[in-house]
């Protein structure tokens, strides 16, 4: 279970996310949108350690994920997928290398990440592509690499910031639907988007923000909150 | 955890494959500083050595004044046989001398032109061997209370004073000068490390921030920079052992050979010695490399 309890955040004068609470139960899927600015990567940043809350607290299972020493931060992201925004690929290393690269980070033994590397690309349908570079890759291509490197964990918590951003509807949908099936699996799913024919469409709980807040939160929701 | 290491190492090397020649100056500039540590640390002892090949001599020679006669000379050498811990007493001419002299100096012409042989320069003396280096003072002194005193102008005893006293004081100038040069050095290799393992975290920030983002520990990242910075201490530590053996087999070995301290009783530069300077230097270039990457991933790796 994770819970924002009352969360703000400043930066200097600006509020990203003003008193911001909610909470996501474990398996669940939680749809994030709100026009551009809202606070969606902030909140992000905010569940990954990468910022902290000015004000309030984040809980995971009671515990409050800004008080863990640093030297547990790196243990407590492993347990999280996360396909960011701008992706962040290496460029000089290839689609296997780079999905890779997560688990080398974890120190698991080199032939099980050969194994799983292949795996999680069958699945996200690259595996030829596995020798090619992050520039040699289309848009879609390239979101699927960050989604195959976020799942390559077997994380018990996905988060997709903007995974279908730039797509063409058809593989938007793919993607969309590969997340789907990868909460029927048991993940936790947070997806922030911005597309709206998703979000009418799959009949997910959303979470609407606009201006830091959040403005409601509906067990079937829709892009629109008005 | 082999793992992890063989990890943090591939990528340490391809750190100082990708800084190129600054690299290189970084091990220049530290193979410099081993050098003089270790040239600092061969004078040590090649002066160490020679003072106690100098004080352990058994042999001392007292020179007679110009005016002493043969029979006078005689006479003491009989008187000097009869002290306790004496074993031989030898008589050395004026001629004699020069001819030793002339004989030990055969292949330098030069010096044969300068020494004209009706000039004799060289006083006769009496050489006299001992059973223990530490009785040779004391021998000495009854000599020189007794008849002697009349009779001897100088002794060899003297000499060695002077030639300790001499080896002390460039010893020791030479000691400072090359600690301190191999000081600065060292700062400067300090720094150099310092800053081509800042240029690879700056040119690898993208790299280091999606490492923390996926849960890499910040030791993951700092390693293979640490490691890197020691990168450069052992190969400076190899290059410079690979410099000083061969300077010492073309300088020092045949100098050693012929004057210095031939008359030390053990060799003065054994394998135990190179051993110990190898090992100086790897420790002086893996603390320095190091602690210079350390310091740099405290200052610029913000994780
Ligand atoms: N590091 C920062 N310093 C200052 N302001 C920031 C910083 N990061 C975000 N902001 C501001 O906080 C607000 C929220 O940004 P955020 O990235 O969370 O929006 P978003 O909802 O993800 O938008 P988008 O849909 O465009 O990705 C924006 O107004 C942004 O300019
Ligand atoms: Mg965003």
């Amino acid at each position: 279970m994770i819970v924002f309890d009352k969360v703000t955040k400043h930066y200097g004068s600006h509020k990203a996310l003003d008193d911001v609470s909610f909470s996501i139960r474990p398996r669940e899927f939680v749809i994030l949108v709100g026009p551009s600015g809202a606070g969606k990567t902030t909140l992000i940043k905010l569940l990954l350690c990468e910022e902290k809350p000015t004000f309030g607290r984040i809980t995971i299972d009671d515990k409050d994920i800004h008080l863990l020493k640093d030297r547990y931060i790196p243990y407590y992201r492993r347990q999280i997928g996360v396909v960011f925004q701008d992706f962040k690929l290496l460029p000089n290393q290839t689609v296997a290398e780079n999905v890779a690269f997560a688990m080398e980070v974890s120190g698991k033994p080199d032939n099980e990440i050969t194994k799983e590397v292949m795996k999680i690309l069958e699945l996200v349908g690259l595996k030829d592509k596995a020798s090619n570079f992050p520039r040699e890759l289309s848009g879609g291509e390239i979101q699927r690499v960050a989604i195959a490197r976020a799942l390559v964990f077997q994380p018990k918590f996905l988060i997709a910031d903007e995974p279908t951003g730039n797509l063409d509807p058809v593989t938007a949908w793919d993607i969309t639907k590969l997340l789907l099936k990868i909460n029927s699996l048991g993940t936790t799913v947070l997806l922030a988007t911005h597309n709206r024919e998703i979000v009418d469409n799959i009949n997910k709980r959303v979470i609407n923000m606009d201006k830091g807040r959040v403005v409601r939160d509906r067990r079937r929701g829709k892009y629109d909150y008005k | 955890m082999l793992i992890f290491w063989q990890r943090i190492f591939r990528s340490a090397t391809s750190g100082f494959r990708r800084n190129g020649w600054l690299s290189l100056v970084a091990v220049f500039i530290m193979t410099q500083a081993l050098l003089l540590i270790s040239i600092f640390a061969s004078l040590n002892l090649v002066i160490g050595a020679s003072i106690t090949a100098i004080n352990e001599r058994i042999d001392v020679a007292l020179f007679f004044k110009e005016t002493v006669t043969q029979s006078e000379a005689m006479t003491l050498k009989t008187q000097a046989e009869q002290i306790e811990g004496v074993t031989q007493v030898t008589y050395v001419s004026s001629q004699d001398a020069l001819d030793k002299f002339l004989a030990d100096h055969r292949n330098r012409g030069a010096i044969l032109d300068v020494v004209s042989r009706d000039e004799n320069f060289l006083p006769a003396s009496l050489e006299i061997k001992v059973t223990d280096p530490y009785l040779i003072e004391g021998i000495v002194g009854q000599i020189i209370r007794g008849d002697g005193g009349k009779l001897i102008s100088q002794t060899s005893l003297e000499d060695n004073q002077k030639l300790i006293e001499k080896l002390r004081n460039f010893g020791g100038f030479v000691q400072r000068s090359s600690l301190i040069l191999a000081l600065v050095l060292i700062i400067i290799a300090l720094l150099i490390i310092f800053n081509t393992i800042r240029i690879t975290i700056f040119t690898r920030r993208e790299e280091i921030e999606i490492m923390k983002l996926v849960g890499a520990t910040d030791w993951y990242i700092r390693w293979p920079f640490i490691i890197e910075g020691m990168l450069y201490g052992v190969i400076a530590t190899i290059l410079s052992l690979v410099l000083l053996y061969v300077g010492y087999l073309a300088l020092v070995k045949p100098m050693v050979d012929s004057y210095l301290i031939s008359a030390a009783s053990s060799p003065v530069f054994t394998l135990g010695f190179f051993i110990f300077l190898a090992a100086l230097q790897l420790v002086v270039a893996l603390v320095v490399g190091g602690v210079s990457s350390y310091w740099a991933t405290r200052k610029h790796l913000h994780v």
